[in-house]
């Protein structure tokens, strides 16, 4: 098996003033070797917060209550500190959402990357700062820039930097968390194809998070989509755009302009996003779905393989009624 | 470069003269005139003749304009006067005044900033936990109390009952202590008034610091750096704390400049010989040179500590400053 | 037997001295007194406060005649003496063998050189009383005449008794006496260090004519707060202060084992001033409604707490030879108001506060001091009387220099006077001449140059204007005691109290001073070796101790408790609140970061 990340049952909560908000509730899925995954949804789906608990990136107030999270057979969730420090970066890095931000303002770039390095491989200062160089040279920057401070760049020049900084270590798996978010659409456009190269190029696996449908689908080999802190269907992009299952994934479909379809009429989803403190035993999405009936007020649906690869949690798939 | 500083000087020359003017005419405004304490008590016995006389001779009997231009020249030629209330020479008073004034209120912001930084990054650190409401509770309580009610509660316990330590002064003039032994009778009357204000301007710091450190916390770069495995005590000391430290630095040079004005009310519980108290008595007796004089300083402590602080938090936060990207 | 008897014998008188209080030894090393204000040079010109400047000034010089513990001037200096009959010749003879601290010398040249020196460079205190010598022969070495223009019934006071004598080899080349620093004197102390803000450190001079003082040096620590100098003294880093304890804090130092407290009669004058020029209070039914209306009595018990007298109307002090016991200080509230209602300060439009004759609102404003609390308290109690008769008046309290200016402006009478009421106190010189009623109630600036209430009274005048021309003792002292009459009745100011000085020192260190009356302990018999009646409030207290010198250990020992109690309780406070903090945050640290209850 070449599976480099398995996700399962992962449930992550955060405790507020109004009472438990159950951000992230019993999501389950994979990645092959390879493979570059898109984690799809609407802002304050859960997806960051996916990532997060992937990274035992929790903290006071949240907390990963349940799952397993497999990285190469190890359970990232039970894995001590020291366990998990070790594997940081070496194993598993991450894109962050913002650069802007994510780059320490007083430190030179240079030094941030050569950091990582240092943090986990057995290299002279030297042999870091070429590797940097190097890095840099990768991502389109001019390897004598490593002197240079983070807001000395622009936005994208900014993101390839992270780029660059989550390669440092030749991790396995790489998570970029709505890199592109923010940036201009022909910067966008350049860094996803930077990612995608760089991915062919180091055999990466990749978790793609976006809310950025046409993006994924454009670059991704199989999607999961989220909705409310559930993962409502996972499958590959060619299934998800031939055969989008769930009203949810068919209504973000419709909701997508498509460029080489002009006259295609966007259709905007009614209603918001339920509040997720202390959520009621339903299906998250009826509120706003054109299909629910009694029983998607009364349970929430399991995320079942419906077809081989094709997951989806919908109890319209049981009865077999379909628009 | 050059061009910076030159504009940034101009600036603080228009600043300066507009307090030299200040500084002249606000104790003029005030009631009354210093007769009192230059003639001495008897002085309700004088003639006018005998009163008239001493006021000429201060040149407190000439125009405003007059009185303006001879200030603008002493301070060209650096010529403080003489206090009217202690017929000295201002510049020996001074003298005497400043390097306890700069031991005291000094040594007070370089130890209540560390205090106050340490303090605030553990409470900021602990957020949420019993530590961080403990701390914030002794903080507050902290800047609560008035300083005059601290140092006397210190002097009533630690000098007058347990008589560990010495009521008042810098130290015991007039036992001629040489070489260490001067050292620590010095240091032993530093101690209650130099915790005093301590105790009482550490809570700002800790604040500021505390509030900083909260802010950084929640930046992505520290998620990064955990992201990265960097270890907690570096992320903490390192990514952290530079980052945090930056408001904080800007408080204290700010601050740096008012030491030269002492701690009024500290200085007067412990009869500290400091610039504070010294500055008070010369407003209550209307001893303009004195007052004049010892604005001056502050004055131009002040300007200057902004004008280090100008030049040195570039090389602090390399964001501001630099005009290139 | 005998051995047994010896033993009883010293037992015995073991048990004798136990019982009296601790006498210090014969020469004491260093003694530390506490003064509150840098006095600049000691010498005459640049002294700064009349106490205890003056004073010190006094260790360094000498006078020809001093001022005993009554204020009655005895010979000093001077030898023998003798004064005519019309008092206009004073024939002084000096000791021999007075030598100045640099060895030389005090002969009568340095007297005539002094009283001359004076008049050409003048200092106000000194200069005015040298202005009726006429002339002065020095007949020898040590004799010395002076000739009077006009008989001055207080030459002996002042000058006399007042004027410290100046070396003429030193001051003979001095031009600029308010700039000069040197302090050589002839005095019973050598001044051997100064420094500014801190301290003046004195030596004994051994050569002194009237035998070596009982102290090798003393040093004199300047402590501008007060309640630091307290915390000194309690402490035991001074042996004795300068400022008198307020009221409040007299119990605290009488309950302290290890000191000493003395009280005596003060001669510093509190009254309410109030502005005669201005109307009402030019209205003489006015002026003695408020004195009917302040409970005199009462402010010495609620804001003195006792320690003062109550002021005599006639302001001159009951220890005055001069005083008139006939004139009884009046608070009657009752008869305030009728006073006022019968001279037409009526209430006509029921707020509670009188209008003034033509019916204009009344609202007056007493000025005080904002640096001191017991002139503050007092204000504001006077106030509420005020207020309670119908007279609407509010406190004010400014500093000092501000008050000085609306008050007094350029402590000069002549230019006029801004303020209704004040809340004032004169200081004890004023109570040393019962002459001092014409410089504070004569109309004519020149002569009534304290009366800052621009009072004017033809009448009086005409009485003060006899008093200066009148030297038979008899017929000075019925006028003085008409004028106490006078003003008493006609009330340009009211007399409060004498605030009572309290004097606190460490016995063990020194006990000899002499209480001066109107002064206290601090001054040059204290410090010179002379035969030393006991101290007045000595008796007082050391009845107290001889009568409970058992129980005094008992007293002692609850006392300290109680001095000990308050350190208990708060290191009590502290440990409970140190303890209290480690275990709660032992505790809850684990529970803060698993709080989830899922």
């Amino acid at each position: 098996m070449n599976t480099v990340l398995s996700v399962e049952n992962l449930s992550t909560y955060f405790k507020t003033d109004k009472g438990i908000a159950k951000a992230v509730e019993n999501v389950s899925f994979s990645l092959n070797k390879g493979e570059m995954l898109g984690l799809i949804g609407e802002s304050g789906c859960g997806k960051t917060t996916v990532a997060q608990s992937i990274l035992r990136l929790i903290e006071y107030p949240g907390k990963v209550v349940s799952g397993r999270v497999l990285l190469n057979g190890r359970d990232l969730i039970k894995a001590s500190e020291k366990e998990l420090s070790s594997m940081r970066w070496k194993e598993i890095s991450v894109i962050p959402q913002s650069a802007m931000n994510a780059l320490n303002p007083i430190f030179t770039i240079g030094d941030q990357i050569m950091e990582s390095i240092l943090l986990h491989e057995n290299v002279s200062k030297r042999e870091a700062l070429q590797r940097t160089k190097t890095l840099l040279e990768l991502v389109g920057i001019d390897g004598e820039r490593w002197r240079s401070y983070p807001h000395e760049f622009s936005g994208g020049m900014k993101q390839r930097v992270a780029i660059a900084m989550a390669l440092a270590c030749n991790p396995k798996l790489v998570i970029s968390d709505e890199s592109t978010t923010g940036l201009d659409v022909l910067t966008q456009a350049q860094v996803i194809a930077l990612i995608k190269s760089l991915q062919k190029k180091m055999d990466l696996s990749v978790i793609l998070i976006s809310h950025d449908l046409p993006m994924v689908t454009a670059i991704c080999d199989k999607i999961a989509i989220m909705y409310a802190g559930n993962i409502v269907e996972w499958a590959s992009t060619e299934d998800i755009l031939k055969n989008p299952r769930h009203p949810y994934s068919q209504a973000l479909l419709n909701a997508s302009p498509d460029l080489s379809n002009p006259e295609k009429e966007v259709v905007s989803i009614p209603g918001s996003v339920p509040n997720l403190v202390d959520f009621p035993h339903s299906c998250r999405f009826h509120t706003r779905c054109p299909y629910a009936y009694d029983k998607c007020r009364q349970e929430n649906p399991e995320f079942k393989e419906i077809k081989k690869g094709h997951y989806v949690a919908c109890f319209l798939e049981e009865e077999g009624n379909h628009g | 470069m050059g061009k910076f500083i030159a504009g940034k000087l101009l600036q603080y020359l228009i600043v300066i003269f507009l307090m030299l003017t200040l500084n002249f005419l606000l104790p003029r405004l005030m009631p009354g005139n210093p007769l009192v304490f230059l003639a001495g008590e008897d002085v309700g016995f004088m003639s006018s003749a005998e009163k008239e006389a001493i006021l000429d001779k201060y040149g407190l009997n000439d125009s405003i304009l007059e009185q303006y231009g001879a200030y603008i020249k002493n301070i060209f030629t650096g010529d403080f006067g003489y206090s009217y209330q202690q017929k000295r020479p201002i510049s020996e008073l001074l003298m005497e005044r400043l390097p306890w004034t700069m031991l005291l209120t000094g040594l007070g912001l370089v130890l209540s900033t560390v205090i106050g930084v340490m303090f605030g990054a553990i409470s900021a650190w602990r957020r949420g936990t019993r530590t961080d409401a403990n701390l914030l509770t002794v903080f507050m309580f902290l800047s609560a109390m008035p300083s005059f009610w601290v140092g006397m509660i210190l002097v009533s316990i630690f000098s007058a009952q347990l008589g560990w330590l010495p009521v008042f002064g810098a130290e015991s003039a007039w036992s001629n202590y040489t070489g260490m032994d001067r050292l620590i009778d010095i240091g032993k009357h530093l101690i209650l008034p130099l915790a005093t204000l301590i105790l009482i301007s550490v809570t700002s710091t800790f604040m500021i610091m505390r509030y900083s450190m909260l802010n950084v916390l929640g930046e992505d770069y520290i998620m990064m750096a955990k992201a990265k495995g960097v270890k907690e005590k570096v992320i903490k000391y390192k990514h952290a704390m530079r980052n945090a430290l930056l408001p904080v630095a800007t408080v204290f040079m700010l601050s740096l400049g008012f030491t030269l004005g002492g701690a009024t009310v500290i200085e007067t519980v412990f009869a500290y010989p400091g610039v504070g108290r010294l500055m008070f008595e010369s407003v209550l007796s209307r001893d303009y040179p004195l007052i004049q004089a010892t604005f001056l300083i502050i004055t131009f402590s002040v300007v200057i500590a902004n004008f280090l602080a100008d030049l040195i938090y570039p090389l602090l936060d390399p964001k501001v400053g630099s005009r290139n990207g | 037997m005998k051995r047994s008897a010896i033993s009883m014998g010293l037992i015995f008188l073991f048990l004798l001295s136990s019982l009296n209080p601790v006498h210090a030894a014969e020469t004491v090393q260093s003694l530390k007194v506490g003064i509150t204000k840098d006095e600049n040079g000691l010498n005459p010109y640049t002294y700064v406060t009349g106490y205890p400047g003056l004073d010190l000034v006094n260790l360094l010089y000498d006078t020809l005649f001093n001022l005993d513990e009554n204020n009655q001037p005895e010979p000093w200096l001077v030898k023998e003496y003798k004064v005519s009959e019309d008092g206009l010749t004073y024939e002084l003879t000096l000791h021999e063998n007075i030598k100045w601290h640099d060895g030389k010398p005090l002969t009568a040249n340095d007297v005539k050189f002094t009283m001359d020196y004076f008049i050409k460079y003048p200092k106000s205190r000194f200069t005015n009383p040298l202005k009726t010598i006429k002339s002065i022969e020095v007949t020898s070495e040590t004799a010395i005449t002076l000739y009077l223009s006009q008989a001055d019934p207080n030459f002996m006071i002042q000058p006399l008794a007042d004027l410290p004598i100046l070396p003429e080899h030193i001051w003979s080349n001095v031009s600029n006496p308010d700039d000069e620093t040197n302090a050589l004197g002839s005095g019973p102390y050598i001044l051997v260090e100064h420094k500014s803000g801190q301290y003046y450190k004195m030596k004994s001079n051994n050569e002194y004519f009237k035998g070596a003082p009982p102290i090798n040096e003393m040093i004199f620590p300047i402590i501008e707060d007060t309640t630091a100098m307290y915390n000194a003294l309690q402490a035991g880093e001074l042996d004795a202060i300068s400022s008198s304890i307020s009221p409040e804090l007299v119990e605290q130092f009488s309950s302290n084992p290890a000191l000493q407290v003395v009280r005596g009669p003060g001669y510093s004058t509190s009254l309410f001033q109030l502005n005669a020029e201005k109307y009402p209070m030019t209205e003489t039914a006015f002026r003695q409604a408020i004195d009917y209306a302040i409970d005199k009595e009462g402010l010495v018990n609620t804001v003195l707490l006792g320690y003062a007298e109550v002021g005599s109307p006639g302001f001159i002090h009951p220890s005055s030879a001069y005083f008139n016991s006939e004139v009884k200080p009046v608070y009657d509230k009752e008869k305030a108001k009728q006073i006022l209602e019968d001279a037409g300060f009526i209430d006509k439009d029921g707020d509670g506060f009188r209008e003034d004759q033509k019916g204009n609102k009344i609202d007056l404003t007493t000025l005080v001091y904002s640096g001191n609390p017991i002139r503050i308290r007092t204000a504001e109690l006077i106030s509420e009387a005020l207020n309670e008769i119908g007279i609407k008046n509010a406190v004010k309290a400014m500093d000092s220099t501000t008050v000085d200016s609306l008050m007094w402006p350029d402590f000069d009478v002549s230019k006029g006077r801004d303020y209704d009421l004040g809340v004032w106190s004169w200081s004890n010189t004023m109570q040393l001449f019962p002459d001092r009623m014409n410089d504070l109630f004569h109309s004519d600036p020149a002569i009534g140059s304290v009366n800052i209430g621009g009072y004017k009274n033809p009448e009086f005048d005409q009485m003060g204007e006899k008093l200066k021309g009148t030297y038979d003792e008899k017929e000075r002292l019925s006028l003085i005691k008409d004028m106490q009459a006078f003003v008493a009745n006609d009330a340009p100011i009211i007399t409060l109290y004498y605030q009572e000085i309290v004097g606190a020192f460490n016995p063990a260190k020194y006990d000899q001073y002499v209480f001066q009356v109107g002064k206290g302990i601090i001054n040059k018999l204290s410090f010179v070796s002379s035969e030393k009646s006991n101290l007045p409030g000595n008796e007082k207290v050391s009845n107290d101790s001889a009568a409970s010198t058992d129980s005094k250990t008992a007293n002692t020992s609850t006392e300290n408790e109680g001095n000990n109690t308050s350190l208990y309780v708060f290191g009590f406070v502290v440990l409970v609140a140190v303890v209290g903090f480690v275990l709660l945050r032992r505790k809850k640290k684990d529970k803060g970061k698993d709080d989830f209850g899922f």
